[in-house]
This record gives C-alpha cells, structure tokens and sequence, in this order.
C-alpha cells in the first residue's frame, strides 16, 4: 500500500509537470524576443544572400525570392495593408487573385533592389522593441563606401514570427508600395479586377 | 568674399536665391504658419510641380541618364570614388557648421575625425567610412529642422528634382558656405562645381536602376518621387532612426 500511495504521487507530481510544460510551451513562444527576431533576419538575410551570389538569371532569382517571401514575411498582412480600406470592398477571390499577384508583383519588384546588393556584406548589427514587434537593424556595407542600413519589422502572430515591413535606408517597402497600389487603383478607376491585371503587368 | 559675390558669378545660384526668396514667402504666407500632421503632405502647388517632374523626367530620359552612363563607362571606378570621395570631402567643413549650429558635440566630433582621417589622402580616399567612423551628413535643411521649422510645402526644383521649402533653403544655405564657393579664384570656384556635378553624375550611375524604376516603371512617376523622397529624408533627419511611431501596424484591420 504504501509503495501504491508514493508511486501515485509520483504520477501526480509528473502530471503537474507535464501540464506544466504543455502551458509553458505556447507561454515560451508567445513573447517575441530581440534575440528570436534577430536570428529570423539572419536566416532570412542568409537566404536572400545565397540567391544573389548564385548567378541565376533574373526571372529564375525572383522565383527564390518568390519562395524565401513565402516562408519569411507575412504575405497576407502585408498585401492587404497595401490595398487598405479597399479590401473590404473585395469580394473573396478577388481578394485572393490580388494577395497573389500582388506577392508576384513584389517579388519581382525587391527582387530587383536585392539583386543590386550584389557584392556587397550583410550584416545584423541590434534590435529594438517597438510596439508591435521588434526592429532589427541590419547594414549593407559595399567595400569602400559607407553602408546602407536596412531594417526589418519583425512580429508573432499565432506563434509564428513573420517579416512585416522592410526599411531601405528609411525608405518603407509598405509606405512605398501603398502610394503604388493606391495609384494603380485610381487608373483602374477603382476597380479592384483591372488592378490586378495592371499588378501582373507592374515590377 | 562673401555670399552676394558668389551670386553675382554663378548665375543659377542668384535664381536659387529668387526662388528661395519666393518659397520663403509662400511659406510664411501657408505652409509654416499652419501646423502640418506628420503623415499629411502638404503639395498644394502639385499641379506646377507635375510640370517641373515632367521637365525633369525628360531631361534625364535626353541627357543627364546618358550622360551619367557614359560617365560610368568611360571613367575607372577607382578614379569614380575618388571624385565622389573629394566632393564629400569639400563638403566637411560646412557640414561642421551644422553640427555646430545643431550643437551636436557627437556629429562635430565624428565630421572632425572624417576631415582628419581623410586628409591623408587629400580627401580622395574614404579612410574615415572603412575605418567604421559614420558619417552624419548633417545640412542646414536638418538645422533648420532641429531649430523647429517646419517642412514647408513639396516641391521638384528643376535639375535638382524634389525638396521642401526647408530643403530648398538649407541648398541655398549649404551652398553658400560651402568654403569652395568662398575662394576668390573663380576658376577654382567652378573646379569645386564641376566636382559636385561629377559626383551626382556618379550617384545617378550607380543608382540607376533604382532610379530608372522609379522614373519610368513606377505607375506614377510623381508620387513615387515624392514618396522616396520625403520617407529617406525623414530618416536623415532623425538621424538615421525611424520613427516608431511611424511604423505600420500588422495588426491593422480594414
């Protein structure tokens, strides 16, 4: 008996840890940390560094960044914050056939300020914590010139760190590309079917 | 020696001085007298400034584009820098000023240090950015920024392309104390031109692509001028910090 109450503590006790590290487990993930978002950018800046010194040809080069976009920023946020208020006047698949022409379209648009990076170093040099997430400061340096600085808005959503905005020395990719969809939208007259189309044809 | 005489010898810069004079006024008038939003632009005159955007475009397209390029081309890239190197180099002592003027001790020590360090190379070489010194860039469009005047109103200038009525002044500013434009040689006064006209051809080379998709594959020239433009200007004048409060939300619901 007294070997059955010791063994069933025993359980208890495990039990109360397991639960323990079950809650701990969402807890430990939830809280983006410098750290965490620096490591992200460094992978991230790694990937996009690999492509530019492969060599490809620049349509194959703007598929990998196709790729690296897809696994490292938050495509849907960004898309949508782009367009703004008209979103909601989508219908669902348009919002879909924009989301994706959309992300083609700056594919091949950053693609192209990536590809220009050719040659030079990249570097992750601190972080700072803002509202929504946290800023990684990173420096492109060319041999013999002074550097650009480039930061990445970094924030957790469902867990999941994600790419937001990127800043090319102060310069907003979402800022930019927001004035550039919002023009397009206004040649389209408004509609959001012929912007598309204009998206496809864009970068 | 001073300012009224640099007027009298390089043309453009007395109509620089007009227009300032011109901007000055507009902006007491509008733009400084109304406090103006952080993300508002204020470009009342867009339609005038379309025409000068326009102007610009093709004469970039006809002349400074291919100018630019066949200066690439035809010039070492070693003896590129250097040229770039030298007009930066020239412009250290005014760039002081401002640091003064902002009273910066840190931009002053750093603007120091990069005069020091490159004048072993009589400024043709950039010792001072290899060795890791940054550079602050500081002009008096960002004095006058840090004293608390306002942007003013957006505008293209022809040839330079876009600026504020704080930008235009701080050009008109720079430009006259710019100890090159002090020399009494008129000739070394249009040496000191020549090079900061070369040195924007090579940043016009170097930067063609970007510039190029901006000018001609953006949807709307204009407004993508206007945007790059003021978003890395706020960057330099905050030193090359964002602003948090400008940051975009991921959250943001439409």
């Amino acid at each position: 008996m007294p070997i059955f109450k010791t063994s069933n503590r025993r359980t208890f006790l495990a039990g109360i840890g397991a639960t323990g590290t079950i809650l701990a487990l969402p807890s430990a993930g939830f809280s983006l940390t410098k750290a965490d978002a620096e490591k992200l950018i460094n992978r991230l800046s790694d990937d996009i560094f690999k492509v530019i010194n492969s060599g490809k040809s620049g349509p194959a080069m703007y598929k990998d960044f196709d790729r690296i976009f897809g696994k490292y920023a938050a495509v849907n946020a960004i898309a949508r914050t782009c367009l703004g208020p008209p979103w909601r006047g989508a219908t669902p698949a348009q919002q879909k056939a924009y989301t994706a022409a959309f992300r083609e379209y700056l594919s091949r648009k950053y693609g192209k300020r990536f590809r220009e990076f050719i040659g030079s170093e990249i570097n992750v040099v601190s972080a700072r914590a803002v509202k929504s997430g946290v800023l990684v400061k990173s420096l492109v340096t060319f041999k013999g010139s002074a550097p650009f600085i480039v930061e990445w808005q970094v924030f957790e959503r469902n867990g999941k760190q994600q790419m937001f905005d990127l800043y090319i020395e102060g310069i907003s990719m979402i800022k930019t590309e927001r004035e550039e969809v919002g023009s397009m939208l206004d040649r389209s007259g408004g509609k959001v079917a012929k912007l598309i189309t204009r998206l496809k044809a864009a970068g | 020696m001073s300012r009224p005489v640099i007027f009298r010898q390089i043309p453009f810069l007395h109509l620089f001085r007009r227009i300032t004079v011109l901007f000055t006024a507009l902006c007491v008038l509008s733009a400084c007298a109304a406090p103006v939003t952080k993300t508002a632009i204020n470009d009342p005159y867009e339609k005038s400034s379309r025409k000068v955007h326009a102007f610009n475009k093709g004469l970039d397209r006809a002349l400074i584009g291919p100018t630019a390029k066949g200066y690439g081309f035809i010039t070492p890239p070693v003896l590129i820098h250097m040229v770039s190197n030298f007009s930066g180099y020239l412009g250290l002592p005014g760039q002081a000023v401002n640091n003064i003027l902002q009273a910066d001790a840190k931009g002053f020590g750093q603007t120091l240090l990069t005069f020091t360090v490159n004048s072993l190379t009589f400024g043709l070489g950039d010792l001072a950015s290899e060795a890791g010194i940054t550079d602050n860039n500081a002009d008096f469009g960002q004095t006058l920024h840090v004293w608390g005047v306002g942007q003013g109103i957006y505008h293209e200038m022809p040839v330079l392309g876009p600026s504020t009525t704080r930008d235009t002044i701080g050009f008109v500013v720079d430009t006259a104390i710019n100890p090159v434009n002090l020399l009494e040689s008129s000739d070394a006064r249009w040496a000191g031109f020549g090079f900061s006209v070369l040195d924007r051809l090579g940043d016009r080379n170097q930067y063609s692509e970007v510039i190029e998709d901006t000018l001609y594959n953006s949807d709307d020239s204009y407004i993508a001028a206007r945007s790059l433009y003021l978003q890395n200007r706020d960057f330099k004048l905050n030193k090359g910090t964002i602003d948090e409060d400008s940051l975009e939300d991921p959250f943001a619901d439409f």
